[in-house]
């Protein structure tokens, strides 16, 4: 055995390990959970082969439809504003001040409370009768009262609200990161070259922070696809199927209707967009990303 | 084109002062080098001439207009930096367009300035190029591209050619020589390099701790430094300095340091102050021969320690009573490590109280 083909046979048995885990913690619960979407299964022992029936019924499904359309447009709404608010978050936690630590700290909080104890926070917030908000809005007008998460408007907002408070500083931390990489130099050639502030922010900053940008939008993106846990604890899809995401959607066929097979079938799809979602940045805007050179 | 003239420049970082009373003239088309160790302010007091820092005191006027409250894009500079500070998102067109766009200059106008600017600097061929696609030289020159296309009344450069690698260095200081008989600007340039000093300046102003130590034509400030640090940092091997207390005779002056007694000639009138003192007594390394040169000279004996040779010539480390002393003669002698040797001093520069006091030389 040659000294290379060696290094070879050991470096392969070093990854077993990991290797394993991954297959049995990732690859057969996945595989499994395709496998059982091609059956029609109810809780029990009993199961019948449908091949890809229920993705045929996925397909003509009026309620999935909705959540499909729920989804993409918390998906597209939050992770817009995140990103609006996180490069304002990045550009003042970058300035020079007093107290600036603290600044980025206090930032920081809503990003390192989880997301099923902020859900549950600002779901007190929008209570109809008790809730802050109607308290520092309406005071002792009791009748002014808005019940916010029994408007199907208003509790989309109110999830989108929620999720655009607690990650856009995340956002924000990452364009920070790209902020940081921009050399004073770059600007200070830009100030005696003529171009004004705002100039120096639109033809200098936005084109020198797109990878940070694009990190960004691809965290932000893959995961407001698959919001859950902020749906269950402040609306449960409601009211109506208002605020029901595709992800919860197949929660409750799954658990609450106990439709086994038809639940894992809308699991497996968002799995796959997502995969598919992934590989689309991974190819195209990843790509680029590592191309780019540190400015 | 104009002239810059700086007055009284003070600044302060918070309870740092970075420089004192600074006050500068560059006449039109001149090539001043503001010259000086990492740290000494030089850098500073370039931004405040460019806008981009504030003085603290003092005002700065370019073309005989002070210019104190305008912005760095009104007082019609253009300033190279070290690390070239060019757009990388945009093509080498691109960012020499950057500025005469912001200006509103008409896109004819750009294009024929662009034109103008790539042929003379012979960057035609980059000119569609992005930053990182480039050399170290290449980038260098768009650099300064990018500040001649906007034909500006100064030229500030902040260490341009401190990136590159030494042979692309010298032919870079020789175009940018060229350059400037060809433009005729006015051009203030930061260097720690005092070779590139000595070759491009036609005044040079060596600072050091915030404060200019002396400004001259090179040649001046090579032969009659004003102080030690001028002598000392001008110069490659450095200066020979001595350092020690001295006391005045008939017809000499004698200076004791450490072991070492040296004694120069030297009439007594010449030194208006005391009979006795410190002083410093510097020699250049190549005013150290090993054959008595005319008749006034200071002559010691000591022992070879180490012998560089460069090719042409040779760097000599000798050891006398104790003291480093650094010769560069010419022609090459033909001693070798060891040998005890009798060193002659030909031009030999005197300082009392930080002062040059002159010594007549031989």
């Amino acid at each position: 055995m040659t000294q290379s083909t060696q290094n070879r046979t050991t470096g392969r048995l070093m990854v077993v390990p990991a290797l394993m885990v991954v297959a049995v913690f990732s690859l057969y619960p996945a595989m499994d959970s395709f496998l059982l979407s091609l059956y029609s299964k109810f809780p029990g022992p009993e199961r019948s082969f449908v091949g890809l029936g229920n993705y045929l019924e996925l397909f003509h499904d009026p309620v999935a439809h909705q959540a499909f359309v729920v989804t993409l447009g918390f998906v597209l709404l939050s992770t817009t504003l995140e990103l609006l608010l996180g490069t304002g978050i990045a550009l003042v936690i970058h300035e020079r001040f007093k107290g600036r630590g603290w600044v980025r700290a206090a930032v920081l909080i809503p990003w390192a409370i989880p997301t099923v104890v902020a859900s549950q926070m600002w779901r007190f917030l929008l209570n109809d009768q008790y809730g802050a908000v109607n308290a520092i809005l309406f005071g002792d007008q009791v009748d002014a009262y808005v019940p916010w998460l029994a408007d199907p408007w208003m509790a989309f907002g109110a999830i989108v609200l929620a999720d655009v408070w607690k990650t856009s500083s995340f956002a924000g931390l990452l364009i920070l990161a790209g902020l940081q990489v921009i050399p004073d130099e770059t600007y200070d050639a830009a100030r005696i070259d003529g171009a004004t502030a705002w100039q120096r922010f639109w033809h200098i900053t936005l084109p020198l922070l797109k990878p940070a940008l694009l990190t960004a939008l691809l965290f932000r993106t893959i995961d407001a696809f698959r919001v859950f846990d902020l749906v269950f604890v402040m609306t449960q899809g409601g009211p109506g199927d208002a605020t029901q995401v595709l992800q919860f959607y197949g929660y409750k066929t799954l658990f609450t209707e106990g439709r086994v097979g038809y639940g894992t079938t809308i699991s497996v799809t968002v799995f796959v967009a997502i995969a598919i979602l992934s590989l689309f940045y991974v190819r195209t805007v990843g790509t680029k990303l590592m191309q780019r050179e540190p400015a | 084109m104009a002239g810059l003239a700086l007055r009284h420049i003070e600044k302060t970082f918070g309870r740092t002062r970075v420089l004192h009373d600074v006050s500068l003239e560059a006449g039109d088309g001149e090539f001043v080098v503001l010259l000086g160790p990492s740290g000494c302010g030089k850098s500073t007091l370039l931004r405040i001439i460019a806008g981009l820092e504030p003085q603290t005191r003092g005002s700065v006027n370019i073309g005989g207009l002070c210019v104190d409250t305008l912005s760095p894009s009104n007082r019609d500079i253009a300033m190279v930096f070290q690390h070239y500070a060019l757009y990388p998102h945009m093509t080498v067109r691109e960012n020499l367009a950057f500025g005469l766009k912001m200006r509103g200059e008409p896109k004819p106008v750009i294009e024929e300035r662009i034109a103008e600017t790539a042929a003379l600097l012979e960057i035609h061929d980059l000119l569609g190029r992005k930053p990182k696609e480039l050399s170290g030289g290449q980038q260098q020159r768009v650099a300064m591209g990018r500040a001649i296309v906007r034909k500006p009344k100064l030229f500030l450069f902040d260490e341009p050619l401190s990136n590159l690698d030494a042979r692309l260095r010298a032919s870079m200081r020789v175009e940018l020589k060229k350059l400037h008989r060809r433009l005729g600007t006015t051009m203030i340039y930061v260097t720690h390099d005092q070779a590139e000093a000595m070759t491009l300046g036609h005044t040079i102003a060596v600072m050091n701790h915030g404060r200019i130590q002396q400004i001259g034509r090179p040649d001046e400030i090579y032969h009659e430094p004003v102080n030690p640090f001028v002598a000392w940092f001008i110069g490659n091997p450095p200066m020979n300095l001595f350092e020690g207390s001295y006391r005045l005779h008939q017809q000499d002056l004698e200076l004791c340091a450490g072991d070492l007694t040296l004694r120069v000639p030297f009439q007594a009138h010449d030194l208006a102050g005391a009979d006795s003192g410190t002083a410093t007594l510097g020699v250049r390394p190549e005013d150290v021969t090993f054959e008595p040169p005319g008749s006034r000279h200071v002559a010691v004996s000591g022992t070879i320690d180490l012998i560089e040779h460069l090719g042409g010539d040779a760097v000599v480390y000798l050891i006398v009573k104790g003291q480093p002393l650094v010769a560069r003669p010419s022609p090459v002698l033909r001693e070798h490590a060891g040998d005890s040797v009798t060193a002659y001093m030909k031009k030999i520069h005197l300082f009392i109280n930080e002062n040059r006091i002159p010594v007549p030389s031989s």
